[in-house]
């Protein structure tokens, strides 16, 4: 008998339908057949009316850290003059998603005069372009950036896993040569699969675009009301003590507290390998800080790279200090007055009491600065 | 990539639908299979397959040169050779640290303070190595006993080793039932690939729903703290984890027995409704049955048997149960366990007339559910011993399980109550294994069967989504670890 006019084999290739179509449905987001909701803010600030002089574009760090309400009361007050600023921060922000937003802001509005951009742990997001592409704001963006910066697709993840599973008996060393050689190919094998991949999932995203589907809303019912009030705070991202998340991150910070003496994490610096002057690991993230110096620098704008504070948690490594400095003004947050417990809601985020002190300290720096 | 993962159900579509496209190629068949075992092995732990293509690659050398050879000392230093190197290998990586752990507390003990800071080494086991240095071994001597010619053909043989249905965790295919599959041609038949099919979907099912269950929701808490479920609890717990080996490791020898059914290749049966059995001899000839029937073969028969007389008999069923419980695992738990499997046969054959399936089966009602009942127990007992130094999470030794008996045995109450979803979980495994196969199993598959293709597939989809959903964070086959 013909497997493939079997009845079995027919119920087989039915399944691969179904689970195709399942899959589909399940990783829309992922697969870049829908904008991600955490854009959804964002996108809606950016289409709005609202001016502001001055942006903080980040991930959660400044989502969480920056109260632009607070921000704008104190610069007013020193500067003497309205200040107005926005925080267009969205979780999980890497680099590259940082200058989209920024380009996206100049084609609906003025420049501003300053924008902080946040450089901490946002520069090891290891985030590959499908990842990122559902964050952008239509598949345009998403083919323009394959197309100039292809660099997006290398990744420091295979050095990773490959680190953690060293062969176990290699006395020539032929076993790890084997490994780089391999993994070579695997690189450029990666990028040129990968390509093709996202100019379909980017085809998709242009399709669901044109059907003027805003963005993809998940099955959380608070979810309009969650984007709501963080659009009513101008982008901030205000989490409730008492909440869920809000426990969690305690404990977390309990236990940070428990490992890291405030001393230490004041005298920190990094001892580790210097990772970041590995251009294979941060290609991206270096590259899209030249672009985003060169967009500002075009358009007249100031530019700060923003250190976020982590509760006593690991500093910027020196070759990133060096790195941003030589691009533009580098502002790190006073960590001996930030390292106190009762500023952070978890070890990565500040509380609502601690992002309103690192306000107030930012509109200081910026005011100060900018005399 | 074990059989509970997504990446199996693609991995597998794609070897079945690359499988019959090439089947007129039976080179390329072969090939494709052997490549694709390949694959799946090194989703586990790439550099062991090494390994694997060392005690082939000896074993397929072994048995040409056996071939050739008519001299007994030639023939015997060739089946010395292949017993040394696959044996070799086994007892390095499984039972190295075991045994040198017991050298240094022996010595520690005599005096000798170096032995007392002696490290075990980190020696990683690789995937199957019991299971495929069986399957290997049993080549060869069935070669040296001329009970099978040996194949020429390097491919087959290292598909015969490496087929990926049985590679990891059993059945233990013998050579004598597997190579003559290869020399037919490849036939796809729609019944045979049906239900292979539907064994495949009651192994996920007996693995997710109820394996995965029992051992999470009751085992594991019951074994972690016994003394907080008493006597009562100790007996559900130890009654489940009976039930959770036998679910689990028969699912897995059911999803290896349907997915090369579906390549066209038929396993042997490894589990046959234990719980049924009426005596320990019986009990393991329904029980991992590809194991016990090697351990007979080529342990327990030349070593005599059951022998002249009784004395005989008990020290060669007493040497071949050691040696299982061994093969388990490289702890006293398992030693101890195969040893009472060893005193329970010799009791029930020794010191009784031996009966055939129809006299046992002719006797009343009440004493068939009274023997199957005590037989159960039996083996119960032993698994108390047998769990405690198998999982990570319940590793008590063997003094957790004497503390464990102790509890049971003082009829102590417990304080905690056990999880409803386990009792039950456990409560249907009873059910459908104490069943007839007729009255759920095989309607069920008649059932599947009779459903137009394009609803076998949305039954599938939903099915394998709902274990996903419901797998208890893709708890690993338990068997792994031997």
């Amino acid at each position: 008998m013909n497997a493939w006019s079997s009845k079995s084999m027919r119920a087989a290739l039915w399944y691969v339908a179904f689970c195709a179509v399942a899959y589909f449905v399940a990783q829309r987001q992922l697969l870049g057949l829908c904008s991600d909701e955490r854009h959804a803010v964002v996108r809606e600030l950016v289409r709005g009316e609202q001016s502001a002089e001055v942006l903080f574009i980040g991930s959660s760090q400044t989502a969480r850290g920056v109260v632009p309400a607070v921000f704008d009361a104190r610069a007013s007050e020193l500067a003497g003059r309205e200040v107005r600023s926005l925080n267009l921060s969205t979780l999980g922000n890497a680099r590259h998603i940082a200058f989209l937003t920024l380009e996206k802001w100049l084609e609906h509005h003025e420049a501003p005069r300053a924008v902080y951009i946040d450089c901490g742990v946002t520069s090891d997001l290891p985030e590959y372009p499908h990842e990122t592409l559902a964050r952008f704001m239509d598949a345009s963006d998403a083919l323009r950036v394959l197309g100039t910066h292809p660099y997006l697709a290398r990744d420091h993840r295979e050095f990773a896993r490959r680190q953690k599973d060293p062969p176990l008996v290699d006395p020539l060393g032929l076993f790890r040569e084997l490994d780089r050689r391999t993994l070579h190919l695997e690189l450029a094998l990666d990028v040129l699969g990968r390509g093709a991949e996202d100019c379909v999932r980017a085809a998709f995203n242009a399709a669901l675009n044109s059907a003027h589907r805003p963005y993809w809303k998940p099955g959380v019912s608070a979810f309009d009301e969650v984007v709501a009030a963080q659009v009513a705070e101008r982008g901030f991202l205000r989490i409730a003590p008492d909440s869920l998340e809000g426990q969690e991150g305690k404990l977390k910070l309990a236990a940070q507290a428990a490992r890291v003496s405030f001393e230490d994490a004041v005298a920190a610096q990094w001892k580790g390998e210097d990772e970041f002057a590995s251009p294979e690991r941060f290609a991206a993230t270096r590259e899209y800080a030249v672009e985003l110096a060169r967009l500002c620098r075009a358009h007249g704008i100031r530019l700060v790279f923003l250190d976020q504070p982590n509760f006593r948690g690991r500093p910027l490594r020196p070759s990133q200090i060096e790195f941003y400095e030589s691009l533009a003004e580098l502002c790190s947050q006073d960590k001996s007055v930030l390292y106190r417990e009762e500023s952070f809601q978890d070890p990565g985020h500040l509380s609502v009491q601690g992002a309103e002190f690192a306000s107030r300290a930012l509109a200081e720096h910026y005011v100060r600065s900018a005399r | 990539m074990s059989f509970n993962s997504t990446e199996f159900v693609f991995f597998f579509l794609a070897v079945v639908f690359v499988h019959w496209a090439i089947a007129r190629w039976t080179k390329a068949r072969y090939l494709w299979l052997c490549a694709a075992s390949c694959v799946f092995y090194m989703s586990w732990n790439a550099k062991f397959i090494v390994l694997i293509v060392l005690s082939s690659l000896l074993d397929y050398c072994c048995g040409l040169a056996l071939g050739r050879t008519e001299r007994a000392g030639q023939r015997k230093a060739l089946l010395a050779l292949s017993l040394v190197g696959n044996l070799g290998l086994l007892g390095f990586f499984k039972y190295f640290n075991f045994f040198a752990e017991n050298v240094a507390a022996g010595c520690a003990r005599l005096g000798f303070e170096g032995a007392a800071r002696w490290v075990p080494w980190e020696i990683v086991l690789p995937a199957g190595i019991s299971f495929y240095t069986f399957q290997t071994l049993s080549y060869t001597i069935d070669v040296y006993r001329r009970q099978l010619a040996p194949t020429r053909s390097l491919l087959e043989f290292m598909l015969f080793v490496t087929f990926f249905p049985q590679l990891v965790a059993g059945p233990i295919v013998r050579a004598s039932d597997f190579l003559p599959q290869l020399a037919r041609p490849a036939r796809f038949d729609e019944s045979q690939a049906a239900r292979g099919l539907f064994l495949i979907l009651c192994g996920l099912a007996k693995k997710v729903l109820l394996a995965d269950t029992v051992g999470v929701q009751l085992v594991e808490p019951v074994f972690a703290r016994p003394e907080s479920f008493g006597a009562g609890g100790i007996v559900l717990g130890v009654w489940g984890a009976l039930f959770q080996f036998y679910l689990d490791f028969s699912a897995y020898s059911d999803i290896a027995i349907g997915a090369a059914a579906i390549l066209g290749y038929e396993l042997c049966l490894n589990f046959d409704r234990p719980f049924l059995a009426q005596s320990i001899s019986e009990f393991w000839r329904r029980w991992h049955m590809s194991l016990s029937t090697w351990f007979r073969d080529y342990v327990f028969l030349p070593l005599g048997g059951r022998g002249a007389h009784r004395l005989e008999f008990l020290r060669n069923m007493m040497a071949t149960m050691f040696l299982t419980g061994l093969w388990h695992g490289a702890g006293w738990n398992y030693v101890l366990w195969g040893l009472m499997h060893g005193v329970f046969t010799f009791v029930g054959v020794a010191f009784r007339r031996p009966q055939t399936k129809e006299q046992l089966d002719a006797r009343p009602l009440w004493e068939r559910v009274a023997r199957r009942a005590w037989i159960f127990n039996l083996v119960a007992l032993s698994m108390l011993f047998f769990r405690n130094g198998t999982l990570a999470e319940g590793k008590r030794g063997l003094q957790g399980s004497f503390e464990m008996l102790e509890l049971l045995c003082s009829r102590a109450a417990g304080s905690a109550a056990l999880s409803s979803s386990g009792l039950i979980a456990l409560a249907v495994a009873a059910v459908i294994h104490f069943t007839p196969k007729r009255w759920i199993h095989e309607r069920a598959r008649d059932a599947w069967m009779a459903l137009p293709a394009p609803v076998q597939g949305l039954g599938l989809c939903v099915f394998t989504g709902a274990l996903a959903a419901l797998s208890y964070a893709k708890a690993p086959f338990i068997y792994f670890q031997f």
